[in-house]
């Protein structure tokens, strides 16, 4: 890899100076324009500024910087990481949903699972970018992940693999999947998983895109048909991809959450402070100008939730376990109601058709009818409530 | 230590005080009129300092953990729905100090308990008058209040007369005003503002207290509660309110602590957060404890059980001040205020 400019990452050392750097660089690499752009831009267009963006990125040593250096990475503490997604947020810079596999589950799982071998082979290509997908859930295994029924055989030093995968982002981009599939469909469902890295150009491949509510399509179908995957690409233990995937989903930690609910600040404040300018009408409708507020008090709340989860590292402790849980069935019911009111604040003149990128930028339609995915994938609002309700609260299974 | 770390072990230790003195005997005798448990904490409070801890250490004797150590206190007294005049006179004690008037030695007197304070139970700023229902102990030695032409006082309660409230957890009165002469005088601007700031964070905090215990409670009741041979715990269809319940708590606490946090920085749009927790906070505490009772089935409707309690103490709450509906748009008039002064009131505190 080129030598990165340090013009930032010598300034670690000293935070406000840290930041300022971030500051300066983004001020001369993020037009004006730029979430206008993503907004304009169509599927293909918008993974193509994704890939311009990581690119500009690794010119200053930011492509992963949450990794450890041996892998690329730039080690940078999670104070580091809330100042790049406050910064990026400010500015508008391009979120890389593209690459939320590939910078996130993938090296989250490799480096507590992976091979010194399959880490060196796959680690580096993400920084070039390299765009992974994840092949989890099934058309029969949504928020039963573990039901899953796509086969695994092993014949000789290879896997063969069928069956069929749902949800899968940016599959129609991904070089490579890390896939769950089935080795042992005797054991018990939880026992007989495991886990794979699947080269998407294999033969047998097929990936078909799901046309969403949009009208787009950013997930995908893949349809497995005698996919041979060799035996080398198997992670952790035969039949112990359950555990592995456990790593693969706890390794976002909140950060990418942060960013994304700091651009809903700027959007929400944005669309506010411009009401404000146009003296719009629904200001002084009471009602309207009241659900407005009330939503204002659960994005700051959700803000300082993921700010307090992130500083104090309450993941890691006891009685802090429960509170991604928390933060993320919250966040679900403010996006889904907030961006409802967003359409009853524009009337009918937010009704035009009009796409948008990813649900942090407006339009609102757009926005509502995407804050779905936050209500349902990840875990629906029933499995968190679920999740709350038993594991948090001791209540019982029924 | 830290500031943090003398916060917290003063939080569990009033809690644990709290546990023993404000257990669900006390409060039932309370309530059925066999003893004084106001009185009673009100007298334990001042025994342990608790009165002082918001008031600054030089001006009046007090601990100086301001509006974070007052957030503690609450929240304790909110679990416990104690009686006691703590939300009033704390929070007037607390503007006059922030205010930064010349109060003679009454902060003195409230950092040790010797006086305490009512202030008026709506912040309209009608001046003070006959029929200005009261809020805070019936034997108040003042009340803080408009007195008319921008100003504020300290003015003796004479004959007051409690109104009986389905709360019986906290105490309104009237008094009568005849040849009554203020025993201080204020500007009042600082006053009016200062004294709304802390009743919105007292009642939020005593609500969000109240709302995690009164659930608390309830989630305890619906493991150890069976129908059709199964705890209602393990019903789906309860157990997901729960859930949204808890979630509006864990949300609610942290929205209050922003609010907090913005009043101890001395935040110029601390009274945007202030008014918006008070809102909050008492409109999940009224829900919450509206659906504890639902919850709890027929018990939940009796007097032996402790839903009422909570219950009744959330409405008042929610109407204390001012309407929610008002903050709310106080709220938003301030925030657009902000934006014009080119500040940015959406940073974290």
């Amino acid at each position: 890899m080129m030598a990165a400019d340090m013009r930032i990452l010598s300034k670690r050392d000293d935070i406000g100076a840290f930041r300022r750097a971030v500051q300066d660089w983004l001020a001369e690499v993020v037009p004006p324009d730029a979430i206008q752009q993503m907004i304009d831009a169509d599927e293909g267009e918008g993974v193509e500024i994704q890939k311009a963006w990581m690119a500009e990125r690794n010119k200053v040593g930011l492509g992963t910087p949450h990794w450890p250096r041996e892998y690329g990475g730039a080690d940078l503490s999670m104070e580091h990481q809330i100042v790049l997604a406050e910064e990026f947020a400010r500015t508008g810079a391009p979120v890389v949903p593209a690459f939320m596999i590939s910078h996130n589950h993938l090296p989250g799982t490799l480096l507590s699972w992976g091979t010194d071998e399959q880490k060196a082979r796959h680690l580096p290509g993400i920084p070039a970018g390299d765009i992974w997908c994840q092949g989890f859930s099934e058309p029969g295994a949504g928020s039963d992940l573990a039901s899953l029924r796509t086969r695994a055989e092993k014949n000789g030093d290879k896997y063969i693999i069928n069956g069929q995968k749902i949800w899968s982002s940016m599959a129609m981009y991904a070089k490579y999947c890390i896939l769950l599939a089935r080795t042992d469909p005797d054991a018990p469902k939880h026992a007989g998983i495991s886990f794979f890295l699947m080269d998407m150009s294999t033969p047998g491949v097929e990936v078909r895109p799901i046309r969403q509510i949009s009208g787009r399509s950013e997930f995908a179908e893949l349809f497995l048909t005698d996919v041979e995957i060799p035996a080398e690409n198997l992670v952790g233990p035969e039949n112990g991809g359950w555990k592995v995937a456990q790593s693969t989903l706890a390794s976002e930690r909140g950060v990418i959450s942060f960013e994304y609910i700091e651009r809903a600040r700027y959007a929400v404040e944005g669309f506010f402070k411009q009401a404000i300018e146009n003296d719009a009408a629904w200001l002084k409708d009471d009602q309207l100008r009241r659900e407005f507020i009330d939503q204002l008090v659960e994005l700051q709340a959700n803000r300082r939730l993921l700010r307090q989860l992130l500083l104090t590292d309450a993941y890691e402790s006891a009685a802090g376990t429960m509170l991604p849980s928390y933060i993320k069935l919250h966040g679900a019911i403010f996006r889904q109601q907030y961006s409802s009111l967003l359409t009853r604040l524009e009337g009918l003149e937010g009704q035009r058709l009009a796409m948008g990128f990813e649900e942090v930028y407006f339009p609102a339609m757009f926005t509502y009818v995407s804050s779905f995915s936050w209500t349902i994938a990840g875990g629906s609002n029933e499995i968190m409530r679920n999740i709350i309700s038993e594991r948090g609260l001791g209540m019982p299974r029924g | 230590m830290s500031d943090e770390d003398d916060l917290l072990a003063m939080s569990e230790s009033i809690g644990k005080v709290l546990a023993g003195s404000a257990d669900r005997e006390h409060l039932h005798a309370h309530l059925d009129g066999k003893i004084s448990l106001d009185a009673e904490l009100w007298a334990q409070a001042a025994e342990l300092g608790w009165l002082a801890i918001g008031l600054p250490e030089e001006a009046a004797g007090g601990l100086g953990f301001g509006a974070r150590g007052l957030d503690v206190l609450h929240r304790r007294l909110g679990t416990r729905v104690a009686p006691g005049p703590f939300a009033a006179s704390l929070s007037a004690a607390q503007a006059l100090a922030d205010a930064g008037v010349d109060a003679g030695n009454w902060l003195d007197r409230l950092a040790a308990g010797e006086a305490k304070l009512a202030v008026p139970a709506l912040m309209t700023g009608a001046p003070l008058a006959e029929a200005t229902w009261l809020f805070g102990d019936v034997d108040s030695d003042a009340a803080l209040a408009p007195l008319g032409s921008g100003e504020w006082g300290l003015v003796p309660l004479e004959d007051a007369s409690a109104i009986a409230l389905w709360d019986r957890t906290r105490c309104l009165f009237t008094a009568n005003l005849d040849g009554s002469v203020p025993l201080a005088t204020f500007d009042g601007a600082g006053i009016a503002e200062a004294l709304t700031r802390q009743l919105c964070l007292a009642l939020a905090a005593d609500s969000i207290g109240g709302a995690r215990a009164i659930l608390e409670i309830t989630i305890d009741y619906m493991k150890e509660r069976e129908q059709f041979g199964k705890p209602i715990a393990s019903f789906q269809a309860l157990k997901h309110r729960v859930a949204d319940h808890m979630t509006e708590i864990v949300s609610g606490e942290e929205f209050l602590s922003l609010a907090v946090a913005s009043e101890a920085s001395g935040d110029p749009d601390a009274g945007i957060w202030a008014r918006l927790a008070k809102a909050r906070c008492t409109e999940s505490y009224l829900r919450i404890a509206q659906d504890c009772l639902q919850l709890h089935g027929g018990v939940g409707f009796t007097w032996e059980f402790d839903v009422h309690m909570y219950l009744n103490r959330a409405r008042l709450s929610e109407l204390l001040v001012a309407a929610n509906t008002q903050l709310k748009d106080e709220a938003a008039a301030g925030l657009a205020e902000s934006f014009r002064a080119g500040r940015e009131p959406l940073e974290l505190a």
